[in-house]
């Protein structure tokens, strides 16, 4: 733990105190400057994981009809060779194309302990306390000019950057968090594949919400400043994920905005497809649905039948007493 | 009809959930960053019994010869039938004050940026409260040391209070008499917080105030109502954490620029600044008997400067921050006496050096960081750990006496 807590020191924490601090003493004393260049350079560092993420993406588009079909050959057989198989076969599908099918979620997974090593930060350069100013004089590198600065001019466009977001001035402590919302809405709707099937879409939905929604609901307990960098960053990311992703539209309830001419309608044929997939996958539901009701109605006439048969007897035996 | 969600999808939904939650944990554990822990204050006395602020901002006292602790004398507390319950202020920083039969100390606490800080008076005797400023809130932090004035103030500086219209720091003067008409007798608006001690020059009726904003004031405190309460100011490469110091006519204090300066309240001028190469938060220790004084840093440097040029005479370097004000004692030894300054240790122990040539020469061995100042009391040297502890040493060995837990007085383990 010891050894973990010190990589997380020496790896990141110090690094982005050290940066941020730079970047304050070099941008006017401006802490709000400083927060939106690390953003963005933060951003910048992680194209090439972006690009490739982005390439992951297009190749398990790519094999989705190929998946799509391993999964309907197995659709009927549950027991654990079968799914062994099934499993084997995706894999070799993946290995075949050189795809990892959780590679998409390194931005995501390395952004993590950037926005945690982030809210440290701002809290450990902006100390309230004096045990917090004593340690933050250990964080700073030797030659790092900007330590004789402290403590950090703490406010932006009238925001006290190391308040959190609720205790910001009305409207913005609410809107704030609803942009941080909608910007990571984009951003993962962006980031995701066309689903095949039904059961993924509903997945999609899910996450596409869920993760919005409660990183929305954090960020009003958040300081500013760190609510401030999920903002820039998520729209940062837009950016370079639209123009490193080929110009893609961007689908937002039901309508394409942006794109090229050539994307949107690659987007519109793709859309098409999976709607008429999905209108065959319903219409054979439709029929196994039909058949299994003929078979129940077969099977309620013989109960019915039945009935009837053994009341007659019932009714013969009595008259037979008499 | 097809349910919403699948098992499998809800088990995801769940697990998501739960990720969310942790990292959601993670984040708010980091929040400890944002309250005062205080364990900082330095134990003094008055030849009866030592009064020090506790872990939990709980003023307390224990005998100085027994070293029995004194479960009757506390403040603050709330009654618990006839038992006296500690009821702590949060976080206790400075040293107490010892002044007419009283003892005097402030504290505070914080959520978020609410702070909530207190000063008040205890009586010797009786052990009840003689006053606080209970009555007009002081919403704001208070960490440095209460200061007595010759005519019977209490000065001690402020940090902000969490509100637009206030300046970013006072400093108070409190009336020290029990019978005062007012209990304030006036406050100056600075322009930054006061995290240091304030130096007095009770000859020119002059106190000397160090802010954030590296501004140190020379102020007024003649009388209660003066026209304009600020003699001079200058202002310092860096931020001002650490108490003044005023010493044979001379003003000293360093800054978070590194710096460690000494300026002449006449000619309101520099005398002489010297580069110290890290922090400077502890208190100068002048000595006049070698012509010195010592200036410690929170990179652990030492340093002894010529006092009237501010060349360096000697420097050495321990493990450690160096937070609370290192002690200059002469060490008897073998009947062999010896200058040293024992310097406490932001990591561990507090270090014997030798004051002629910087030489460590020992150790009192702490088990614990150290950012109080070490006090000589009655042939101990007492050290208050952040830990939570009170040890007393024997100062020509070294070797431990006695510890008590400050919280409930028991023995240390």
């Amino acid at each position: 733990m010891e050894f973990l807590g010190l990589i997380w020191d020496q790896g990141i924490m110090r690094p982005m105190i050290n940066a941020l601090a730079l970047l304050y003493h070099y941008l006017f004393l401006n802490y709000g400057l400083s927060i939106i260049v690390f953003t963005v350079i933060v951003r910048v560092l992680m194209i090439p994981l972006t690009v490739r993420q982005t390439r992951q993406m297009k190749k398990l588009q790519a094999l989705q009809p190929r998946m799509k079909a391993i999964q309907d050959k197995y659709k009927d057989k549950k027991d654990s060779e079968s799914r062994r198989a099934q499993s084997s076969e995706s894999m070799a599908l993946y290995r075949e194309a050189g795809v990892n099918p959780i590679g998409c979620l390194g931005p995501m997974v390395i952004q993590m302990p950037i926005w945690i090593g982030f809210y440290r930060a701002i809290i450990r350069t902006m100390p309230t306390t004096p045990e917090g100013m004593a340690n933050l004089s250990a964080s700073f590198y030797a030659w790092n000019p900007a330590s004789a600065d402290v403590p950090f001019s703490r406010l932006f466009l009238g925001i006290d950057l190391a308040d959190t977001v609720s205790q910001v001035y009305l409207p913005l402590n609410f809107v704030l968090p609803v942009l941080v919302g909608a910007s990571m809405f984009i951003t993962t709707k962006m980031s995701s594949t066309i689903a095949m099937d039904e059961r993924q879409q509903s997945q999609q939905r899910i996450m596409q919400w869920m993760m919005p929604v409660m990183i929305g609901v954090f960020t009003y307990q958040f300081p500013a400043g760190l609510g401030i960098y999920i903002l820039l960053s998520n729209i940062v990311g837009v950016f370079i994920q639209y123009f490193v992703g080929g110009k893609q539209p961007i689908e937002l309830f039901g309508k394409l905005y942006l794109g090229t001419a050539e994307t949107r309608a690659e987007a519109i044929a793709a859309k098409t497809e999976l709607a008429e997939r999905n209108q065959d996958n319903d219409n054979s539901d439709e029929e196994e649905t039909t058949d299994d009701d003929s078979t129940s109605i077969h099977r309620q006439e013989r109960t019915r039948g039945n009935r009837r048969r053994a009341r007659n007897s019932r009714r013969r035996a009595r008259r037979r007493r008499h | 009809m097809r349910p919403l969600l699948g098992a499998r999808q809800i088990r995801r939904v769940l697990l998501a959930s739960v990720l969310a939650i942790v990292s959601a944990v993670a984040l708010t554990g980091c929040l400890n960053d944002l309250t005062p822990q205080g364990r900082w204050s330095a134990p003094v006395s008055d030849g009866n019994f030592i009064y020090v602020g506790n872990l939990d901002g709980v003023l307390v006292r224990i005998d100085a010869v027994s070293h029995a602790f004194d479960v009757n004398w506390l403040y603050p507390y709330e009654l618990d039938g006839v038992r006296k319950k500690p009821n702590g202020l949060g976080a206790i920083y400075g040293a107490p004050v010892i002044q007419d039969g009283a003892v005097y100390a402030a504290g505070y606490t914080c959520a978020g940026s609410n702070c909530d800080g207190e000063v008040f008076s205890v009586s010797i005797d009786s052990g009840g409260l003689a006053w606080n400023s209970g009555s007009f809130p002081l919403r704001t932090k208070l960490v440095g040391q209460l200061q007595p004035t010759a005519n019977g103030l209490l000065l001690i500086g402020t940090g902000p209070v969490d509100d637009e219209r206030e300046p970013p720091g006072y400093l108070y003067a409190f009336s020290a008499d029990p019978n005062a008409g007012r209990r304030v007798a006036w406050r100056e608006p600075l322009d930054g917080e006061v995290w240091g001690e304030v130096a007095v020059d009770d000859a020119t009726n002059t106190a000397y105030v160090g802010t954030s904003a590296g501004t140190l004031y020379a102020i007024d405190i003649s009388e209660d109502d003066v026209p304009e309460r600020v003699k001079w100011r200058y202002s310092s490469e860096g931020a001002i954490t650490g108490p003044v110091v005023f010493h044979q006519g001379a003003i000293y204090f360093g800054d978070l620029a590194s710096n460690f300066y000494r300026l002449n309240p006449k000619s309101q001028s520099l005398d002489w600044q010297f580069d110290a190469e890290a922090w400077v938060w502890a208190e100068g220790i002048p000595d006049d008997q070698k012509g010195a004084i010592y200036v410690s840093t929170l990179g652990g440097h030492i340093y002894a400067l010529d006092i009237s040029t501010g060349n360096p005479i000697w420097s050495t370097r321990i493990d450690g921050q160096v937070i609370g004000a290192p002690l200059l004692f002469d060490r008897v030894r073998n009947e062999f006496t010896q200058r040293v300054l024992a310097v406490p240790s932001g990591t561990e122990d507090v270090h014997v050096i030798n004051v002629n040539d910087g030489q460590i020469i020992g150790t009192f061995p702490t088990d614990s960081a150290v950012k109080s100042a070490p006090v000589l009391i009655n042939d101990f040297v007492y050290i208050h750990t952040l830990d939570g502890e009170l040890k007393w040493y024997s100062p020509s060995d070294q070797i431990l006496q006695g510890c008590r837990v400050l919280k409930d007085g028991a023995t240390c383990e």
